[in-house]
């Protein structure tokens, strides 16, 4: 089976323009052959929303875009989204599966990183209810980002059933951290077997930039596919059984992590991110050199 | 977006960011010198601003600098020139900036890096003063990596800007170095005390003079009152300025304390 991940730039609060894009790659997926598409964590708000995700307004809008991607998406694909999810047991970080012009079932994360950047638990509930699925023939379990960072959660999904792990993430960067999100991908292997496939979101968010560099680990521990950082796009890996490969040269497993460079795109993308912040025109100014 | 551009490397690799990141044409830097500017400050400006393209204007500050301190002598009758004066000509710089910001509804951004972060050796409402600060979490020795790196693609910042000493230029002749360590020194103190948590004694340990450890630790604690007021910049390493490193402003814990 064909699955996508779609690594691109949502931007935090841009609820309708995150639903069109969505959209957009749920329509662009569907058309190039893929039965599922994997979008990052809180794909429709945008990451992190902060303490936005305590208003009860904000979480009804994503409710109703929630609504409106499984209403406009295409019926045949299995599609993933990540929104927060108010309920009266809580409010959660959430990831739904999408499917048939509904959602079909909610995964909520279990681990909420409250270290370094993160402050997840001042204002998400923990869920501990596994998620399992089954598309094309293979069983996907769903995992939330901090949730592969720790014990239980993977073997959680083996447990019910799963012989994939998907990953939907944001993660931000910092040197270095392409190794730790793989060492980390690997412990999950010891711990629970299932290779993953982990998606992340690319682009800059006041302080945390987003550098993609999405992957998938095989059974065997391998780095499989690895797709570029720093660069939207729709990649596509071909599973099958446990075994998968991602075509193209997008998609080669790195030798040399490029770290100047990296510092380089952080920079940028972070100040690019940091313009839209702002309307002005510079040309409307009187020069004198 | 606009900065300020002052012919030394943290604003020169700031504009070189910002030019990539958003196409020349949207950038614009403001050389805003004074009596106190090298003249190679002002070539050097020129010469970056025209190699990348993007709109420059100068503005002096000699005029509004004279005022204010001709409007203070009452108050600061009887006594020398100290910092006063010389954080006096940044805020007329960061002041110039933000009304540029205002006019046009450009967003400034500010050229400190984090080392400077770290120390403080920036002027609060001066050249803290901005929207956003590209180079908050890059010591001033990854300041040079990135700046050769960038003009190993292509020749953007002048050689000179990269080789001179540092100097905040707001006296005769002054370099950062007469307030600040060699800075592979304060960068090697700084990542043990601000990203690794290290006891002071163990940064010791490691090879540095107790004397400049407790310096650079004090310096470091005082200025946790400065960082809360400064823009956001993006994380690069694992230990940010801001969402990450959280420390109290009002502290009487002393680390620096056991060395003496």
């Amino acid at each position: 089976m064909k699955l996508a991940v779609a690594q691109i730039n949502l931007t935090v609060g841009d609820i309708a323009g995150n639903t069109g894009r969505l959209l957009a790659a749920a329509h662009e997926a569907h058309a190039a052959g893929a039965a599922l598409l994997l979008t990052p964590e809180m794909s429709i708000c945008g990451y992190p929303a902060e303490d936005l995700v305590l208003r009860r307004d904000f979480c009804e809008a994503c409710a109703a875009a929630l609504e409106k991607i499984a209403d406009e998406a295409p019926r045949e694909l299995a599609l993933i989204v990540g929104y927060p999810e108010r309920t009266d047991d809580g409010l959660f970080n959430a990831a739904a599966l999408l499917r048939g012009g509904r959602v079909e079932a909610v995964y909520r994360k279990h681990h909420l990183p409250n270290h370094s950047v993160f402050d997840e638990q001042r204002v998400f509930d923990s869920g501990d209810a596994p998620c399992v699925f089954s598309c094309g023939g293979v069983n996907f379990g769903l995992n939330i980002c901090g949730d592969i960072w720790e014990p239980g959660p993977a073997t959680r999904a083996l447990e019910a059933g799963a012989d994939w792990l998907l990953v939907p993430n944001a993660s931000p960067f910092h040197l270095n951290k392409e190794r730790e999100r793989h060492a980390v991908a690997r412990s999950r292997l010891v711990e629970a077997g299932l290779p993953i496939v982990y998606a992340n979101l690319v682009g800059g968010q006041d302080e945390l930039v987003f550098d993609g560099a999405s992957f998938a680990v095989s059974a065997g521990g391998e780095v499989v596919v690895q797709c570029p950082a720093w660069r939207e796009g729709l990649f596509y890996l071909d599973i099958a059984g446990n075994s998968c490969s991602g075509p193209g040269m997008a998609c080669r497993p790195r030798r040399r992590r490029p770290t100047t460079r990296w510092c380089w795109r952080c920079a940028t993308m972070s100040a690019r991110t940091a313009s839209r912040g702002c309307t002005w025109d510079c040309r409307a100014a009187s020069i004198r050199r | 977006m606009h900065l300020g551009l002052s012919g030394g490397i943290d604003s020169a690799l700031t504009l070189a960011i910002a030019a990539d990141a958003l196409g020349a044409e949207r950038v614009h830097a403001v050389m805003m010198p004074s009596d106190y500017t090298a003249s190679i400050s002002l070539e050097d400006s020129r010469d970056m601003a025209q190699r990348l393209g993007v709109r420059y204007s100068e503005i002096a500050i000699g005029p509004i600098f004279d005022a204010f301190v001709a409007q203070l002598a009452g108050e600061f009758a009887g006594r020398a020139a100290d910092t006063t004066e010389e954080n006096l000509q940044a805020r007329a710089r960061g002041t110039l900036l933000m009304a540029r910001a205002n006019k046009f509804g450009s967003l400034v951004l500010t050229t400190g890096n984090k080392s400077e972060m770290a120390t403080g050796y920036a002027t609060l409402y001066g050249d803290m003063a901005g929207g956003f600060a590209v180079l908050k979490d890059v010591s001033k020795i990854l300041v040079y990596r990135l700046a050769n790196y960038r003009n190993s693609l292509s020749a953007v910042i002048p050689q000179r800007i990269i080789d001179r000493p540092p100097s905040a230029e707001l006296r005769p002749d002054q370099t950062d170095q007469d307030s600040l360590p060699p800075y592979d020194t304060l960068d090697a103190i700084l990542a043990a005390y601000v990203e690794r948590d290290l006891a002071a004694r163990d940064i010791v340990a490691l090879g540095y003079d107790a004397a400049i450890v407790k310096k650079v630790i004090r310096m470091v604690d005082l200025a946790e009152y400065k960082r809360r007021q400064a823009p956001p910049g993006p994380r690069i390493t694992p230990r940010n300025f801001g969402k990450d490193r959280r420390y109290p402003i009002t502290s009487k814990y002393r680390p620096e304390r056991e060395l003496s």
